[in-house]
């Protein structure tokens, strides 16, 4: 097709959408009952004391009891570790998409952290609708690609779904303007994974990445897999996958040359600290077990602060 | 063009009628509107050879392991129509950013999705398939 021809193709497609008000209204449910949970957790406390502090969730919405099992325990790491909001890396709601869904696959099992008015910033994964984008407690703001800051530290929230023209020179210029001290990206596929089952998105990486590099982005998290992976660092960037917030997919690690630490024998989440130039995180098991940790020091390339 | 021109009026009609109404409502309208709506309206057949080409250029230039981890993904056993609602309980499996790169760009409210062996297209707000292009994605060889 000449671009003539697309010029025609294009305006006439764009009377083809109808504008929707997305957002489902949600209904009452009875809520399924808790797990048996360790009543403790080894969580540690934060450093800073004026440190930027979230949670951080991958493929969650199942509704089964190993997510309701994980929400309870990332609740109780916030007793210790009172993290300020939540980011979720996709697949936030598996299924059918009913307000009840809405209701049993996030509500429900985030309900003391939604109680306690800790906002949630959600991606877009594979399995969502993407108009969760006007699902107000996901935080999108009606927009499938989004960003964000708080205190130094900007994040992106990408639809690596989709990752089309319109959102390379939004992320393009969204880097490029921002001047924050950090820069981390989210979204649901990796670009590097040591998973059996899907593997590293190397069509994606070859896009994105570059703008990672070229702007200064930190750290990156992706979902998707459904375990818990930290990569040798890539190129300088520090990778993490944090797909096993419910769904797990136990024993697909195929450790290799990518994998700094795996975990795919349990359920988990992780929670962060930026503080100053160090990032601190921990990776806590659906049992409360720190089943990884560490800190992340911010590498300043010349001619940068 | 002709055919295109026309289900555009159809479309934009739609749009008086639904207004801002929702997901469900938009779908309906604009299905009502082009109940006689067939395949290759919008994928016309003089381009469809051009949109043959890159898809299948695509995968030809993937990796054995590339190629089946992106059909492995693919919803299968579905079946697929013009002016029907892609199923909601259905992944939107994840569109390769490399093929994407190489189709022509769309308005936003349109995107380009693979279905089994299948390209459509799909308007984002009504969750409608609004046209098909059959049997362009290759198959894995067993």
């Amino acid at each position: 097709m000449t671009r003539p021809a697309m010029k025609r193709f294009g305006p006439a497609l764009l009377v083809v959408a109808v504008a929707t008000a997305g957002a489902a209204a949600i209904a009452d449910q009875t809520p399924r009952p808790a797990a048996q949970m360790s009543a403790v957790t080894e969580t540690r406390p934060p450093v800073g004391k004026d440190s930027v502090k979230f949670l951080v969730l991958g493929d969650t919405g199942t509704g089964d009891r190993a997510q309701y099992d994980v929400a309870a325990q990332a609740w109780k790491s916030h007793q210790v570790f009172p993290y300020e909001f939540a980011i979720m890396l996709g697949d936030n709601i598996y299924g059918s998409e009913r307000p009840q869904d809405f209701a049993r696959k996030f509500e429900q099992p985030y309900k003391p952290l939604l109680d306690a008015n800790i906002p949630f910033y959600a991606s877009l994964g594979n399995h969502d609708d993407p108009n969760q984008q006007y699902y107000k407690p996901f935080g999108m703001g009606g927009k499938r690609f989004y960003t964000y800051q708080k205190k130094d530290v900007r994040f992106f929230a990408l639809d690596s779904n989709y990752m089309d023209k319109d959102q390379q020179a939004w992320l393009e210029k969204e880097l490029k303007d921002s001047n924050a001290t950090w820069k981390i990206a989210y979204f649901h596929h990796p670009l590097y994974s040591s998973g059996g089952r899907h593997g590293s998105e190397v069509d994606l990486r070859e896009i994105i990445e570059p703008m990672f590099l070229k702007y200064g982005v930190a750290v990156v998290f992706a979902g998707h897999e459904h375990f818990y992976e930290r990569l040798k660092h890539q190129k300088g960037i520090a990778y993490f996958t944090a797909g096993g917030s419910a769904k797990l997919r136990g024993g697909d690690i195929r450790i290799g040359p990518l994998t700094a630490k795996g975990f795919d024998i349990e359920q988990s989440y992780m929670v962060v600290e930026i503080d100053g130039d160090v990032m601190r995180f921990q990776t806590i098991s659906r049992r409360g077990k720190v089943v990884d940790s560490g800190e992340i020091m911010r590498q300043v390339k010349p001619g940068t602060s | 063009m002709t055919n295109f021109k026309c289900a555009a009026f159809a479309f934009a009609f739609a749009i008086l009628v639904a207004g801002c109404a929702r997901e469900e409502t938009a779908a309906a309208a604009i299905q009502t509107l082009r109940a006689q709506a067939r395949i290759g309206e919008v994928f016309a057949p003089e381009y469809q050879p051009y949109f043959i080409k890159i898809v299948q250029d695509d995968f030809a230039g993937r990796s054995a392991v590339d190629r089946r981890a992106i059909i492995g993904e693919l919803p299968k056993n579905m079946t697929v129509d013009v002016n029907t609602v892609y199923p909601t309980t259905l992944a939107l499996a994840t569109f390769p950013a490399g093929l994407l790169r190489k189709l022509p760009d769309l308005p936003p409210e349109l995107e380009y999705r693979l279905v089994g062996r299948s390209l459509i297209l799909r308007d984002v707000k009504a969750n409608l398939i609004v046209d098909i292009l059959r049997d362009i994605v290759p198959t894995i060889p067993s």
